[in-house]
């Protein structure tokens, strides 16, 4: 049987759907672009492992590369998401400085 | 971990605005600021692992390209990671950063073993290539992201 990407990622979806809950629609374009990259690699060690031209430690390996690879990716997200939100904050307080600071008269903020 | 993720950003937006009521001349942090030295840093490693897969691509299945010939550039390779990381993980509200970085360094020792291996067929390295290219784009964006961030809150002091 030959492994697909798209049912491959479609079924890693659905079980990280479950797990995840009420929670799915915030997470489901970062797990959709990483399970289909998941998906990929392991589509391509079956084509490799048919053609004779990967041994299992190699494709335990590059499993593992592609497991780190993921976590930096989602990391990133994570961290410009941060940046998002101390940009909002400090859009948030310039917004109100002048009036706060001239309805209490100090340079308060 | 985007739940723990908007969990976080959420605990972090009301925290910021309570203390930005309470605290003087307020602006809020969550982030560390852009490195140059971490951006730098990133781009050298990059240039190396991509000089290796080129040259791997290139040999492939020719005694050129056997693991043996590169254990003094995979020892360079680990010590510009480790400083890389150690660097991360010195700089203030750089805990992604560090985080990031040591994924890095486990991501070369798994390149490493996968040469030792020994890469006969250059096709290995697709999927090498790719994951490469991935890590590289998130690192670096990220800083480039620290940067505007920085940029954008020097201009609107002036």
């Amino acid at each position: 049987m030959s492994l697909r990407v798209s049912t491959l990622a479609k079924q890693m979806l659905q079980a990280a759907k479950v797990e995840v809950a009420d929670k799915w629609p915030e997470v489901r374009v970062y797990a959709e672009s990483e399970a289909r990259k998941l998906a990929q690699t392991l589509v391509m060690i079956q084509k490799l492992k048919a053609a004779d031209r990967i041994t299992k430690k190699q494709a335990e390996i590059l499993l593992d590369m592609q497991k780190q690879t993921s976590r930096v990716v989602l990391l990133t997200i994570e961290g410009l998401t941060l940046l998002a939100a101390e940009g909002a904050i400090n859009a948030a307080i310039r917004s109100i400085r002048d009036t706060v600071n001239d309805a209490i008269g100090w340079r308060l903020i | 971990m985007q739940l723990v993720t908007r969990t976080r950003t959420s605990l972090l937006l009301l925290a910021g605005l309570l203390l930005s009521l309470i605290v003087a001349g307020c602006s809020v942090q969550y982030v560390s600021r852009y490195d140059a030295v971490t951006e730098n840093s990133i781009t050298e490693i990059q240039r190396k692992v991509e000089g290796l897969l080129q040259h791997i691509e290139r040999t492939a299945g020719t005694q050129a390209a056997e693991y043996d010939n590169f254990v003094t550039f995979y020892e360079e390779l680990h010590v510009a990671a480790a400083m890389l990381n150690s660097r991360a993980q010195a700089l203030a509200l750089n805990s992604i950063t560090a985080e990031q970085s040591g994924l890095l360094q486990e991501w070369l020792r798994s390149l490493e073993s996968l040469h030792q291996t020994g890469i006969t067929d250059p096709v290995l390295l697709i999927p090498v290539r790719q994951q490469a290219e991935q890590i590289f784009v998130a690192m670096l964006k990220f800083e480039l992201a620290k940067k505007r961030q920085f940029d954008r809150g020097v201009t609107i002091q002036e």
